[in-house]
């Protein structure tokens, strides 16, 4: 059984190993090993020139990593929140034009990993809730993996990818255990994985929300109400072939989002349902999201984010109306 | 009276700087024990160990002077008069907070006592007291603006852009890097090869000012010259104070590689709180029953605050906010 830091660790160590153009950009990730252990061990193995430490400083954290790549390293930017890096935002957007403005002739194969999610405490800037800006920049790949096994093989995809591409990874999965097998672990991008089948509604989940998709599914299945549950996974590009033909199966569909709602992957996923699958849809499409109310205190934050308990009672609403 | 180059300090404003270097750590420590109880939710960022700079720098402030404070900010919100009630409220997440609850330790603000925010996004202070100073230049009156900020934070590019503008306009800035050494686990040193930040101010055309941050009245006496440049429009300083964190980089956490011992030794037997009182005994400008009073008042004040913040209930979560965003 590894957590999804370990998994995400092993990931790291058998790319660098693979291939020396990889190194890893980040903040405190000498000795200590990163904010989130995410690097612990493997200064030891590669070096301190290849784990390489940089001083909190947004523009050129993103700035050098974008130079390395473009002079033909792999970098990885190490987890770190958003806010750490977010005004290195616009470097990102320009640099992931790079390769269609060359013709291919130049690529940014960048991967950043950036912790995310609520809960702990963590107000607005630590929650880093942006994962729309990343979603609509053009030349990005996000993923929001929901397992250490997906963890694993979505960031040893990433890191091979000439793409740049965003991990957005939830710090409430950061201790989850899953046993991994020895195979090669690589995940394609682009695609959705169907994990609970059901013919009453499709719930699309993705990140932190699949673990509440998955219990309160159960808790419905109990109950004799069966729900199709897709991990979306990949935020950008999305997978609509999936989500469409579940949604055709079912004819309705409910989105539960690990982030706020305004302008978010969910609302991009509806209009996209509705233009494609409007005459297939029996409801309206159901959703769920952080509250915009979070915030700091305890009872702020557990009204306002979503729960295995308050989304099995969203959904037997939902499935009754 | 101690006597200085520039200035005499009254026994008076010896035994303030004293109570409230006190209080400070007063709430720091009882701040570690509710971390441990579970009462604080988010991150703690104490600032015991760095109490002479916070107060040396406040202690020059009016009430309608504004101040900008990071994430490590219980110091500063002190020392520019917040409520204890307010602060233990917020850091408890109740609706007597400074901010209702809803932003926890690294976001103390307060129109009413001029701290215009504590933010977790490092450098922020920087720049936003550069805007600060703007509209205090503009409304052409003497007030002032202090930015702290840590000597992480001035490794980062809205330092450089920051001080280069408020040295430019001469705006009525007082900038202060706490320089406690490290920005998280990773050393100042071992991140660049110029570590005196007061050059750079320099470099940009500040006044810039070396000072050992766990003597208050060495910081107070700099911060005296800085606050009536400022004042009469003569411009921005920068002062860098060495000064050394007497807890982790947050409440809970475990830091490996741990801070060198001989390190942490030297720093710890350099304690602000503990010099200064000997300094005060010594050169008799307080007594012994003095100094023990300031101890037992601050700490009664500090229960008494720990105690209505606990009593205090929290907020519900159907607020205004969501209202306004719907
Ligand atoms: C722009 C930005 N980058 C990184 C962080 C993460 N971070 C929070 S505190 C901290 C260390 C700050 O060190 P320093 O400025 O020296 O302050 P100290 O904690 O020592 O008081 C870091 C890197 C942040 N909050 N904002
Ligand atoms: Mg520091």
């Amino acid at each position: 059984m590894k957590t999804y830091i370990e998994a995400t660790r092993e990931a790291l160590a058998e790319e660098l190993a693979a291939d020396d153009r990889t190194v890893v950009f980040g903040r405190d990730i000498g000795p200590s090993g990163g904010v989130f252990r995410s690097t612990s061990g493997l200064i030891d193995v590669f070096g301190k020139d290849r784990i390489r430490s940089f001083p909190l400083g947004d523009h050129v954290l993103v700035g050098a990593a974008i130079g390395a790549a473009l002079a033909g390293l792999r970098p990885i930017i190490d987890l770190i929140s958003p806010h750490e890096i977010s005004g290195g935002l616009a470097h990102l957007v320009q640099a992931a034009s790079t390769e269609s403005l060359s013709q291919g002739t130049l690529v940014v194969p960048i991967t950043l990993r950036l912790a995310t999610g609520y809960g702990m405490g963590a107000v607005r800037d630590q929650a880093g809730d942006l994962h729309s800006l990343w979603t609509s920049t053009p030349g990005i790949q996000v993923v929001a993996p929901a397992t250490p096994y997906v963890g694993k093989g979505t960031l040893k995809s990433a890191i091979r990818s000439n793409q740049l591409t965003v991990l957005l990874e939830d710090r409430g999965l950061f201790e989850t255990r899953q046993e991994i097998g020895d195979d090669e672990c690589l995940l394609p991008f682009g695609e959705a994985e169907c994990l609970v089948e059901g013919d009453l509604a499709t719930v699309v989940a993705w990140g932190a929300a699949v673990p509440w998709a998955l219990g309160a599914a159960k808790t419905l299945a109990e109950k004799g109400q069966r729900v199709e549950v897709i991990d979306l996974r990949s935020l950008a590009p999305i997978d609509l072939k999936t989500i469409g033909e579940s949604c055709v199966k079912t004819g309705r569909v409910f989105i539960v989002e690990p982030s706020l709602p305004d302008c978010s992957v969910g609302s991009e996923l509806i209009a996209r349902l509705q233009e494609t699958c409007f005459d297939y849809l029996d409801a309206p499409i159901g959703r769920m999201n952080v509250d915009r109310s979070v915030a700091y205190s305890p009872t702020l934050e557990a009204n306002a984010i979503p729960s295995v308990d308050g989304l099995f009672h969203s959904l037997k609403d939902w499935l009754t109306e | 009276m101690a006597k200085s180059g520039r200035l005499v300090l009254l026994a008076d404003t010896l035994l303030a700087l004293y109570r409230n270097m006190a209080r400070i750590r007063a709430v720091e420590k009882r701040l570690v024990q509710s971390f441990q109880e579970g009462l604080i939710s988010g991150d703690c960022h104490s600032s015991m160990g760095q109490e002479g700079v916070a107060t040396g720098i406040c202690q020059h402030l009016r009430a309608n002077d504004l101040l900008f404070s990071p994430h490590r900010g219980h110091g500063h919100a002190i020392g520019k008069g917040m409520p204890l009630t307010q602060l233990f409220g917020e850091l408890y997440g109740r609706v007597t907070g400074c901010c209702q609850g809803k932003g926890g330790g690294r976001n103390l603000l307060s129109q009413e006592i001029g701290l215009l925010g504590s933010s977790g996004l490092l450098g922020a202070t920087i720049t936003e007291a550069v805007g600060a100073g703007i509209a205090i230049q503009l409304e052409r009156s003497d007030r002032v603006v202090v930015a702290f900020f840590g000597d992480g934070a001035a490794l980062h590019g809205r330092f450089h852009e920051g001080i280069n503008l408020a040295a430019h306009w001469k705006l009525p800035i007082i900038f202060v890097c706490e320089n406690n050494l490290y920005a998280d686990q990773t050393k100042f040193e071992d991140l660049t090869a110029q570590s005196r930040v007061s050059l750079r101010g320099r470099a940009y055309g500040l006044h810039g000012i070396d000072v050992d941050g766990n003597d208050v009245t060495a910081v107070y006496e700099e911060a005296y010259e800085a606050v009536r440049i400022a004042r009469v429009g003569d411009g921005p300083s920068l002062i860098e104070c060495r000064t050394y964190r007497a807890r982790p980089f947050v409440e809970g956490l475990e830091e490996k590689p741990a801070r060198p011992l001989s390190e942490r030794d030297e720093w710890l037997g350099n304690d602000p709180i503990v010099k200064f009182a000997s300094k005060l005994l010594d050169a008799d400008h307080a007594s012994a029953a003095e100094v023990a009073a300031v101890e037992k008042e601050v700490v009664q004040e500090v229960l008494q605050a720990h105690r209505d913040a606990v009593e205090a209930p929290f907020p519900n979560s159907n607020s205004a906010e969501t209202a306004a965003a719907e």
